[in-house]
Protein backbone atom coordinates (compact mmCIF):
# COMPACT_ATOMS: atom_id res chain seq x y z
CA UNK A 1 0.00 0.00 0.00
CA UNK A 2 0.94 3.53 -0.72
CA UNK A 3 0.06 6.78 0.61
CA UNK A 4 0.00 9.26 -0.86
CA UNK A 5 -1.83 13.13 -0.99
CA UNK A 6 -3.94 14.63 -3.72
CA UNK A 7 -4.15 18.38 -4.25
CA UNK A 8 -6.85 20.01 -5.60
CA UNK A 9 -4.92 23.65 -6.80
CA UNK A 10 -6.69 26.53 -7.99
CA UNK A 11 -5.36 25.61 -11.47
CA UNK A 12 -7.23 22.15 -11.34
CA UNK A 13 -10.74 24.40 -10.09
CA UNK A 14 -9.90 26.22 -12.97
CA UNK A 15 -9.74 23.86 -15.15
CA UNK A 16 -12.71 21.69 -14.00
CA UNK A 17 -15.04 24.57 -13.49
CA UNK A 18 -16.94 23.55 -16.69
CA UNK A 19 -16.72 20.10 -15.59
CA UNK A 20 -20.36 18.64 -16.31
CA UNK A 21 -20.36 15.87 -13.44
CA UNK A 22 -23.52 13.63 -14.86
CA UNK A 23 -22.03 13.23 -17.78
CA UNK A 24 -17.87 13.56 -17.26
CA UNK A 25 -17.87 14.07 -13.50
CA UNK A 26 -15.88 10.55 -13.50
CA UNK A 27 -13.30 11.65 -16.29
CA UNK A 28 -12.76 15.65 -16.39
CA UNK A 29 -14.13 16.70 -13.14
CA UNK A 30 -11.41 17.63 -9.94
CA UNK A 31 -10.54 14.79 -8.84
CA UNK A 32 -9.94 13.03 -12.04
CA UNK A 33 -7.40 15.61 -13.13
CA UNK A 34 -5.92 15.48 -9.53
CA UNK A 35 -4.71 12.62 -10.39
CA UNK A 36 -3.95 12.43 -14.34
CA UNK A 37 -0.56 12.44 -14.03
CA UNK A 38 -0.46 8.79 -12.67
CA UNK A 39 -3.34 7.58 -14.48
CA UNK A 40 -4.46 9.57 -17.46
CA UNK A 41 -7.29 7.60 -18.31
CA UNK A 42 -8.80 7.46 -15.04
CA UNK A 43 -12.46 7.51 -13.94
CA UNK A 44 -13.12 8.95 -10.00
CA UNK A 45 -16.05 7.64 -8.96
CA UNK A 46 -17.95 8.08 -5.26
CA UNK A 47 -16.32 5.70 -3.47
CA UNK A 48 -13.97 4.28 -6.14
CA UNK A 49 -11.43 5.38 -8.34
CA UNK A 50 -11.28 3.04 -11.66
CA UNK A 51 -7.35 3.94 -12.90
CA UNK A 52 -7.79 2.87 -16.39
CA UNK A 53 -11.93 3.15 -18.08
CA UNK A 54 -10.84 1.62 -20.85
CA UNK A 55 -9.75 -1.78 -19.30
CA UNK A 56 -13.12 -1.39 -16.99
CA UNK A 57 -15.51 -0.86 -19.90
CA UNK A 58 -13.73 -3.88 -21.71
CA UNK A 59 -14.05 -6.19 -18.28
CA UNK A 60 -17.73 -4.59 -17.86
CA UNK A 61 -18.77 -5.93 -21.39
CA UNK A 62 -17.31 -9.08 -20.28
CA UNK A 63 -18.98 -10.16 -17.78
CA UNK A 64 -22.01 -9.13 -18.54
CA UNK A 65 -22.61 -8.29 -22.14
CA UNK A 66 -24.16 -5.19 -24.03
CA UNK A 67 -27.51 -5.29 -21.75
CA UNK A 68 -25.39 -5.22 -18.91
CA UNK A 69 -23.89 -1.65 -19.43
CA UNK A 70 -23.20 -0.14 -16.31
CA UNK A 71 -23.98 -2.75 -14.10
CA UNK A 72 -20.64 -4.78 -13.19
CA UNK A 73 -21.08 -3.64 -9.38
CA UNK A 74 -18.79 -5.25 -7.20
CA UNK A 75 -16.83 -7.14 -9.85
CA UNK A 76 -14.72 -4.53 -10.72
CA UNK A 77 -13.10 -4.96 -7.08
CA UNK A 78 -12.55 -8.50 -7.49
CA UNK A 79 -10.76 -7.89 -10.83
CA UNK A 80 -8.95 -5.51 -9.08
CA UNK A 81 -10.04 -2.85 -11.82
CA UNK A 82 -10.82 -0.02 -8.72
CA UNK A 83 -10.19 0.87 -5.52
CA UNK A 84 -11.91 2.60 -2.73
CA UNK A 85 -11.84 6.06 -1.54
CA UNK A 86 -11.97 8.21 1.51
CA UNK A 87 -15.35 9.50 2.90
CA UNK A 88 -13.82 12.77 3.01
CA UNK A 89 -12.90 12.57 -0.90
CA UNK A 90 -16.50 11.74 -1.74
CA UNK A 91 -17.68 14.11 0.51
CA UNK A 92 -15.51 17.28 -1.64
CA UNK A 93 -16.61 15.45 -4.80
CA UNK A 94 -20.67 15.87 -4.19
CA UNK A 95 -19.62 19.31 -2.96
CA UNK A 96 -18.07 20.56 -5.92
CA UNK A 97 -20.34 18.45 -8.42
CA UNK A 98 -23.63 20.83 -6.61
CA UNK A 99 -21.40 23.69 -7.34
CA UNK A 100 -21.83 26.29 -10.55
CA UNK A 101 -18.77 26.99 -12.39
CA UNK A 102 -18.31 30.07 -10.53
CA UNK A 103 -18.49 28.78 -7.45
CA UNK A 104 -15.85 25.95 -8.33
CA UNK A 105 -13.77 28.66 -9.10
CA UNK A 106 -14.03 30.74 -5.79
CA UNK A 107 -13.51 27.19 -3.75
CA UNK A 108 -10.03 26.94 -1.70
CA UNK A 109 -7.54 24.38 -2.14
CA UNK A 110 -7.84 21.14 -0.64
CA UNK A 111 -5.57 18.09 0.03
CA UNK A 112 -7.12 14.78 0.24
CA UNK A 113 -4.61 11.10 1.34
CA UNK A 114 -5.25 8.31 -0.83
CA UNK A 115 -3.92 4.98 -0.07
CA UNK A 116 -3.07 3.27 -3.76
CA UNK A 117 -2.78 -0.51 -3.35
CA UNK A 118 -0.09 -2.33 -5.06
CA UNK A 119 -1.53 -3.33 -8.25
CA UNK A 120 -2.57 0.45 -8.75
CA UNK A 121 0.84 1.57 -8.23
CA UNK A 122 1.76 -0.92 -11.20
CA UNK A 123 -0.74 0.54 -13.34
CA UNK A 124 1.77 4.21 -13.33
CA UNK A 125 3.64 4.58 -15.82
CA UNK A 126 6.28 1.41 -17.18
CA UNK A 127 4.88 -0.19 -13.77
CA UNK A 128 8.15 -0.14 -11.87
CA UNK A 129 7.83 1.33 -8.81
CA UNK A 130 11.06 3.57 -9.19
CA UNK A 131 8.76 5.28 -12.15
CA UNK A 132 6.04 5.55 -10.09
CA UNK A 133 7.74 7.74 -7.48
CA UNK A 134 9.63 9.74 -10.50
CA UNK A 135 5.71 10.64 -11.52
CA UNK A 136 4.41 10.95 -7.85
CA UNK A 137 7.22 13.27 -6.91
CA UNK A 138 7.56 15.99 -10.23
CA UNK A 139 3.85 16.62 -9.91
CA UNK A 140 2.32 19.14 -8.93
CA UNK A 141 -1.12 18.18 -7.97
CA UNK A 142 0.50 14.47 -6.07
CA UNK A 143 2.95 14.00 -2.84
CA UNK A 144 3.94 10.86 -0.90
CA UNK A 145 2.81 11.08 2.24
CA UNK B 1 -22.05 36.30 -53.77
CA UNK B 2 -24.19 34.04 -51.77
CA UNK B 3 -21.50 31.77 -51.05
CA UNK B 4 -18.69 34.42 -51.07
CA UNK B 5 -20.82 36.30 -47.82
CA UNK B 6 -21.40 32.65 -46.29
CA UNK B 7 -17.76 32.32 -46.27
CA UNK B 8 -16.80 35.47 -44.93
CA UNK B 9 -19.38 34.88 -41.84
CA UNK B 10 -17.92 31.38 -41.20
CA UNK B 11 -14.05 32.76 -41.48
CA UNK B 12 -14.79 35.44 -38.84
CA UNK B 13 -16.56 33.59 -36.23
CA UNK B 14 -14.16 33.11 -33.24
CA UNK B 15 -12.68 29.24 -33.18
CA UNK B 16 -13.53 29.55 -29.33
CA UNK B 17 -16.94 30.44 -29.75
CA UNK B 18 -19.07 29.15 -26.44
CA UNK B 19 -22.19 26.96 -27.69
CA UNK B 20 -24.26 29.52 -25.53
CA UNK B 21 -23.62 32.27 -28.21
CA UNK B 22 -24.07 29.06 -30.67
CA UNK B 23 -27.46 28.50 -28.63
CA UNK B 24 -29.06 30.83 -30.67
CA UNK B 25 -28.41 28.99 -34.32
CA UNK B 26 -30.19 25.98 -32.99
CA UNK B 27 -27.72 24.37 -29.93
CA UNK B 28 -30.24 23.99 -27.36
CA UNK B 29 -30.20 19.96 -26.35
CA UNK B 30 -27.43 17.26 -25.18
CA UNK B 31 -28.29 15.86 -28.61
CA UNK B 32 -27.03 18.81 -30.71
CA UNK B 33 -23.36 18.19 -28.75
CA UNK B 34 -23.35 14.72 -28.23
CA UNK B 35 -24.89 13.91 -31.67
CA UNK B 36 -27.47 10.87 -32.06
CA UNK B 37 -25.34 7.79 -31.39
CA UNK B 38 -24.90 9.38 -27.74
CA UNK B 39 -28.34 9.21 -26.54
CA UNK B 40 -29.58 11.40 -23.91
CA UNK B 41 -30.79 8.81 -21.27
CA UNK B 42 -27.59 7.27 -19.69
CA UNK B 43 -27.27 4.15 -17.23
CA UNK B 44 -27.80 4.72 -13.92
CA UNK B 45 -28.88 1.16 -12.69
CA UNK B 46 -32.15 2.64 -14.38
CA UNK B 47 -32.07 4.60 -17.27
CA UNK B 48 -32.25 8.21 -15.88
CA UNK B 49 -32.53 11.48 -18.17
CA UNK B 50 -28.90 13.94 -17.75
CA UNK B 51 -30.63 17.67 -16.99
CA UNK B 52 -31.51 19.79 -19.74
CA UNK B 53 -28.75 21.92 -21.31
CA UNK B 54 -30.43 24.82 -20.46
CA UNK B 55 -30.14 24.04 -16.81
CA UNK B 56 -26.64 24.15 -16.91
CA UNK B 57 -26.40 27.31 -19.38
CA UNK B 58 -28.50 28.98 -17.18
CA UNK B 59 -26.11 27.89 -14.06
CA UNK B 60 -23.38 29.72 -15.92
CA UNK B 61 -21.56 26.69 -17.47
CA UNK B 62 -19.97 27.42 -20.87
CA UNK B 63 -19.67 24.84 -23.69
CA UNK B 64 -16.83 26.09 -25.80
CA UNK B 65 -16.76 23.98 -29.54
CA UNK B 66 -13.15 22.17 -28.35
CA UNK B 67 -15.03 20.81 -25.52
CA UNK B 68 -17.32 18.60 -27.61
CA UNK B 69 -15.29 15.50 -28.36
CA UNK B 70 -14.24 15.70 -24.77
CA UNK B 71 -17.90 15.48 -23.79
CA UNK B 72 -18.75 12.61 -26.00
CA UNK B 73 -16.00 10.09 -24.82
CA UNK B 74 -17.36 10.95 -21.67
CA UNK B 75 -20.63 10.31 -22.29
CA UNK B 76 -19.54 6.68 -23.75
CA UNK B 77 -18.02 5.73 -20.90
CA UNK B 78 -20.83 6.61 -18.55
CA UNK B 79 -22.64 4.29 -20.01
CA UNK B 80 -20.40 1.39 -18.52
CA UNK B 81 -19.64 3.23 -15.34
CA UNK B 82 -22.64 5.44 -14.23
CA UNK B 83 -24.01 2.56 -12.11
CA UNK B 84 -20.66 1.51 -10.78
CA UNK B 85 -21.12 0.05 -7.38
CA UNK B 86 -24.80 1.12 -6.28
CA UNK B 87 -24.50 -0.38 -3.51
CA UNK B 88 -21.87 1.68 -2.14
CA UNK B 89 -22.47 4.56 -3.59
CA UNK B 90 -25.60 4.25 -2.17
CA UNK B 91 -24.10 3.73 1.43
CA UNK B 92 -21.62 6.79 1.02
CA UNK B 93 -24.61 9.22 -0.26
CA UNK B 94 -26.43 8.59 2.96
CA UNK B 95 -23.95 9.27 5.18
CA UNK B 96 -23.26 12.70 2.97
CA UNK B 97 -26.78 13.95 3.60
CA UNK B 98 -26.15 13.34 7.31
CA UNK B 99 -23.18 15.29 7.01
CA UNK B 100 -24.63 17.78 4.98
CA UNK B 101 -27.78 18.08 7.80
CA UNK B 102 -24.97 18.93 10.22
Amino acid sequence: MTKIKIKVTKDILARSANCVSEIEGGANCALALAIRDIFPDANVQYGVIIPNQQDFAKACLEINGKEGLGMCNSEIIKRELGFKTSGVIMTFMMYFDTSTPEQREMMKEEEFKLELPDWAVSKIGNGEIEEAKKIISSSKTLEFV
Amino acid sequence: MKNTSSKTKSTTMPRNATLFLSQKRGVSTWTDILGDEHPIEIFEGKRKPISNLQSYIQRGYKFSENRKEELKKAAIMKKFIGALMPDIQEQFLITRRINFKK
